[in-house]
């Protein structure tokens, strides 16, 4: 499976959900799919995505959030399974393209490619619904059963190390963060 | 409850600050057991410091202001998180930083980071202040948080053990 396939399956599923991307080329490839409102992409602060969507979560409990995050990020904070699993907000959808490799910053690889597991981290943190799947169709049935659950999940979604031809972006962070607060706000008047 | 404690709680919610992230800590247990036993915040312990960070960004992003307690030692585990977040994005941020290796301090391993917080806010060029009395209190830490979000920047308020007694060893 690739990363860009798989996002172009769920991409029409976003519109009235928040999504949180990483770094890299999921911010990338996302971003080449049609910039919205409703995204923010993190420029660096690698590890922290999930974290950032945990917050918004927590603050925003009835609207959907998705983090889209990548295997190299989540290895640098493994934390953020157990302090998802503590609040277990139902709104959270983790999703973790799991390419084992840090392939935005020149293809080397991850402890994923060596056994580390990141779904059974996630389950092992307390995460009490965490998949993994090698399959398009699969992938995109799991997204969309477990962004309606009662539960934060978790779903690591393995794919090609392959990324964009590109990583450049027309956006701005402070144009990013503007327009996703804002957005955020016009929700909040409704 | 301690004068400066209710000070603070005060100014926090003067400036609508109701999610608090932490890593819990003796020396500032007289305010953050006072802030979760207080209906007005939702409290979120994180495992490290730059969750924290993560946590009351994404927050204050979804329009509900949070601020952050943590040790010096923590302030150094979130430094790329505030460089490569909260400073170009502009993501305000009031962070309550317990100084170690202030007077009394036991620990030698906790020295080098205490000392080197203020520096190393210096040459990220986010403002900080000293809380060290209760006198002017009360304006300095309201004032400042009021600032900080109207430069939307990240605010370092340091407490040190002249305002809070310092840690049981």
């Amino acid at each position: 499976m690739k990363r860009i396939d798989a996002l172009k399956r769920i991409y029409k599923l976003l519109d009235s959900k928040l999504i949180i991307t990483n770094m890299g080329a999921v911010a990338a490839e996302l971003y080449s799919l049609g910039h919205k409102k409703n995204f923010f992409y993190l420029e660096h602060s690698m590890g922290l995505a999930s974290s950032v969507g945990l917050g918004i979560a927590l603050s925003k409990p009835d609207i959907n959030v998705i983090v889209l995050d990548g295997d190299g990020s989540v290895l640098m904070n493994l934390g953020t399974f157990s302090t998802i699993a503590r609040y277990n907000p139902k709104n959270l959808t983790h999703i973790i393209f799991d390419n084992e490799s840090l392939l935005s910053v020149g293809g080397f690889p991850t402890a994923t490619s060596t056994g580390t597991n990141l779904k059974n981290i996630a389950l092992s943190s307390g995460i009490k619904f965490a998949y993994e799947t090698k399959d398009i169709d699969e992938f995109e049935s799991l997204f969309e059963k477990n962004i309606n659950i009662d539960n934060a999940s978790v779903i690591v979604s393995k794919v090609e190390a392959k990324g964009p031809e590109k990583f450049t972006m027309d956006l701005g962070l402070i144009e990013n963060k503007i327009e996703f607060k804002r957005h955020i706000n016009s929700l909040k008047e409704n | 409850m301690k004068e400066w404690v209710k000070i603070i709680i005060n100014s926090l919610k003067e400036h609508d600050i109701s999610v608090i992230s932490y890593i819990p800590d003796i020396s500032i247990d007289n305010i953050t057991k006072e802030i979760e036993s207080d209906n007005y915040f939702t409290v979120i312990p994180a495992t490290r410091e730059e969750e924290c960070i993560g946590i009351a960004s994404g927050s204050y992003i979804s329009g509900v202001n949070a601020a952050i307690f943590m040790q010096s030692s923590g302030f150094g585990n979130c430094i790329n998180a505030l460089a490569s977040l909260n400073i170009p994005a502009r993501i305000p941020i009031p962070m309550f930083i317990n100084l170690r290796g202030e007077i009394g301090e036991f620990n030698i391993a906790q020295v080098t980071m205490g000392r080197s917080t203020k520096p190393i806010l210096d040459l990220l060029n986010i403002p900080h202040i000293t809380l060290d009395s209760e006198i002017n209190l009360q304006k300095n830490v309201s004032g400042n948080i009021k600032l900080c979000y109207a430069n939307r920047s990240p605010l370092a308020l340091c407490l040190t053990p002249l305002l809070h007694g310092g840690k049981i060893a």
